[in-house]
């Protein structure tokens, strides 16, 4: 299974935080981490399965 | 700004590509610290608890082969095929994949050990061990025994390491990294959160490390006021 995680905007995401516990967050409660990298790179996910 | 860059690694014994990505990050961030120089920020690694197959037995009966058509229903020579692809690309980096040897197993008490080892200052360590026992040695890292022969091995005290996991001293730490996966929308491993607010997803190649390292760095050496937040525009395609 491909990883396909993509770009966001990270143009205005200016809160500095070490901890991610810390980390800004969404409305409902949910960190905020601005995708970096490539899209496509190999890892596992549940079940077991491991792929690119 | 930080003197530092955290990285938050969120992995999974049982994943031949965190094993893989742990050495394409060392890499990536060795080539970052060369290239930055004196002025280079140290790299702070902690690792997080990821179980891909928390319903796995300790003692499973069955080969990597076995396991991985059973839980995914693919065919043997398919999931043949896929682990021959991620030994070579393991070779490319230096590490020896011996899934002839493998004992796949539940990684809860592995996970518990890597919490016991960060609480005693040798995590780091104790994930290179266990990744290497795992899937080098063809070693046990799901009974308790076992993991605390591995734990010595890394400075540990043993009897305490049996203790510790017998009493399941660590269980809450590692549902409570879970819970936060969960939060971030963590859904495969590795997974890199640096410094709380970027996120890397997968086995990059060491360049691509490079760069988002350098990119947080540049970030963070720029910033001025790092107080106010101003908004967040979120835009994720597929």
């Amino acid at each position: 299974m491909s990883e396909t995680t993509s770009t966001i905007d990270t143009a205005t995401v200016d809160i500095n935080v070490t901890d991610p516990q810390d980390a800004a967050r969404t409305a409902d409660g949910r960190p905020i981490i601005a995708m970096l990298g490539e899209a496509e790179a190999g890892g596992c996910c549940g079940g077991g399965s491991c792929a690119i | 700004m930080t003197e530092t860059i955290k990285v938050d690694i969120w992995s999974d014994i049982a994943c031949p590509w965190c094993y893989i990505g742990k050495r394409k990050f060392e890499s990536g961030a060795a080539s970052f610290g060369a290239a930055t120089g004196d002025g280079a920020p140290d790299v702070v690694i902690e690792y997080h608890s990821y179980e891909l197959s928390p319903d796995t037995p300790v003692d499973f009966d069955g080969s990597e082969i076995d396991f991985l058509a059973k839980h995914k229903g693919m065919p043997a020579d398919q999931v043949q095929g896929m682990l021959d692809r991620v030994t070579g690309i393991a070779a490319d980096v230096g590490l020896n994949y011996d899934y002839d040897a493998l004992q796949h197993t539940n990684t809860v008490k592995a996970h518990q050990l890597l919490h016991y080892a960060k609480a005693h200052g040798v995590q780091l360590e104790a994930v290179e061990r266990l990744l290497k026992a795992y899937f080098v040695e063809g070693r046990h890292v799901g009974r308790i025994e076992d993991l605390a022969d591995l734990g010595a091995e890394v400075g540990l005290d043993r009897d305490d390491i049996v203790r510790s996991l017998t009493a399941d001293e660590h269980l809450a730490a590692v549902r409570a990294d879970q819970a936060l996966a969960g939060e971030y929308g963590i859904n495969g491993v590795p997974f890199f959160v640096i410094n709380g607010k970027y996120g890397v997803s997968g086995a990059q190649d060491p360049e691509t490390f490079a760069d988002v390292l350098r990119q947080v760095w540049a970030e963070e050496t720029t910033d001025v006021d790092t107080t106010t937040t101003t908004s967040t525009t979120e835009e994720q395609t597929a």
